[in-house]
């Protein structure tokens, strides 16, 4: 019986052992983890990638006006901010796309986490003495939610204009400034409270330094030729780079074409000379599929938006099943088949906004 | 700047901040069968969980291995069902952590996995580890024998 329990003894001595070799990477703080949603599960993520989409890719493409005429601070980054080691990977916080205005304070260190949902987008930052500010930012006005009351509040200046403050209980109670910027969205910015005048004055400096993040809009043109009746196409003329398929997703559903990406098929027919195709699920009955074609390059897909292969019965036909329709971006060709010329109006416009 | 002090400042409890357990939980979860990252991010949830309650769960640690695993299985469960078939030829996601005995743990079946890293990897007793399972007394000290039993056996020429 001992002997038993000794060896039970030395395998828990060893479990233990070989689990005191992982590297256990550093810990988030928790009690500082903002509401939205810190270091969510990946599926979560991925869940809501159509809307985090729709924003972020409606947001790239829009023209946004120059910088207002935000004061410069005396304590003022440049550029974008880094990514912290320890946050969320940076292909998700790009696949957030960016806010339509971004701190620029010394005082923030890095981007923890970025989440889109809705018409609002938020970031957690971290600041320099290693406590996490979350910024909120929405489009349309703030939604009307039961909350709790506040255990104080007041007004504080930001730039001439009177943002609102207030502190939130909690285990560890919340500064919270709020406030709007001129024809601008809705802003939050949140921190864990420890002093109460220091960090307000933390908050107003941050949110004076908020400037707006300008994004040149690609321009689009469509070609002069349609080529035959039975063809239509567009390509959208000043894209120079790749795109990516998620990206094509995002302008359909930013243009309210409700859509994603489709499991592989089982064996792919690939057309066009195309290297790749992804399959596009679009939630439109009248849309009889729709594809992305992929090329190496954008010259590639440039040259097969020719449709020298449709054209040139010795290469081959392809039938349809109704009116198929030919976009070309980048370095891929979205080929999608309808009969409603409408609704291939509205996903053209979409996809060569 | 208007400032109105708080009527009432609370106090900040140092519940959640001990790193320590949560070394263990991490490691409870990696030895449950979780990757590094999964066991980081369903902890993370756990502890939302528990901040987002009105009160601190009374056995703190159960109840945080308890919702943690439940977490890092639900998403396991998700990713299996929707991962690309391209990607189940040859490649299922396997954890990267090494070694015999952990292999060996994470063979047993999940109850017995979770009754014996309860008590021996975070440090329960049969009592705690019953309440934050849900099942009695005795059926943890069984369990825990049977999985002694089969890690004996299965390392008997190890050991």
């Amino acid at each position: 019986m001992n002997r038993q329990s000794d060896v039970d003894q030395r395998i828990v001595d060893r479990l233990n052992a070989e689990l005191s070799l992982i590297a256990i990477p550093a810990r988030v703080a928790s009690r500082t983890a903002p509401k939205s949603g810190l270091r969510s599960a990946a599926f979560l993520t991925a869940a809501l990638a159509v809307l985090v989409l729709m924003i972020g890719g409606f947001r790239t493409l829009r023209e946004i006006p120059a910088p207002n005429d935000s004061p410069a601070t005396q304590s003022q980054r440049t550029g974008p901010i880094a990514r912290c080691s320890d946050g969320r990977p940076q292909a998700e916080i790009d696949f957030a796309g960016r806010m339509l205005w971004e701190p620029t304070a010394n005082e923030i260190s890095c981007v923890f986490n970025a989440t889109v949902s809705g018409p609002g987008a938020s970031r957690v930052y971290r600041l320099a003495d290693g406590r996490f500010l979350g910024m909120y930012e929405r489009v349309e006005s703030l939604p009307v939610k039961p909350t709790v009351a506040p255990n104080a509040t007041g007004s504080a200046d930001v730039n001439g204009a009177t943002w609102s403050w207030s502190i939130l209980p909690g285990r560890g109670q919340t500064l919270l400034l709020q406030g709007s910027l001129a024809g601008a969205p809705v802003i939050d910015l949140s921190i864990e409270l420890t002093d109460q005048a220091a960090d307000l004055r933390l908050l107003r400096t941050i949110a004076t330094s908020l400037h707006q993040v300008v994004v040149p809009s690609p321009k689009a043109t469509l070609p002069a030729s349609v080529g035959t009746p039975t063809l239509a196409a567009a390509t959208e003329g000043s894209r120079r780079g790749p795109v990516s398929t998620a990206e094509i997703v995002a302008r359909l559903n930013a243009a309210g074409v409700g859509s994603r990406i489709s499991s592989p098929a089982p064996s792919r027919l690939l057309l066009f000379n195309a290297t790749d195709e992804d399959l596009v699920t679009v939630d439109e009955s009248a849309i009889k599929g729709f594809v992305v074609y992929r090329y190496p390059s954008v010259a590639a897909a440039a040259s097969a938006f020719r449709l020298d292969a449709v054209q040139d019965p010795g290469r081959g036909t392809v039938s349809y099943v109704a009116k198929p329709y030919f976009v070309g971006i980048g370095d891929a060709l979205v080929v999608f088949a309808t009969n409603d010329e409408a609704l291939a109006r509205r996903v053209i416009a979409a996809l060569v906004p | 700047v208007n400032v109105v002090t708080s009527p009432e400042p609370r106090s900040q409890p140092t519940t959640f901040d001990d790193e320590e357990r949560y070394r263990r939980l991490f490691r409870a979860l990696v030895a449950v069968g979780a990757s590094r990252e999964g066991a980081g991010d369903a902890l993370q949830d756990a502890y939302e969980k528990a901040l987002r309650r009105a009160e601190v769960p009374e056995h703190l640690e159960g109840w945080l291995f308890v919702v943690a695993q439940r977490q890092w299985r639900r998403h396991h469960l998700r990713q299996r069902l929707f991962r690309p078939l391209s990607a189940a030829r040859g490649q299922a996601s396997r954890p990267s952590e090494s070694g015999v005995v952990l292999a060996e743990v994470r063979k047993l079946p999940i109850r017995q996995r979770q009754v014996f890293i309860a008590r021996h990897v975070l440090g329960l007793s049969n009592a705690e580890t019953a309440r934050a399972l849900g099942i009695a007394d005795g059926t943890v000290s069984a369990t825990n024998n049977h999985a002694l039993r089969s890690l004996r056996t299965r390392l008997g020429g190890e050991q």
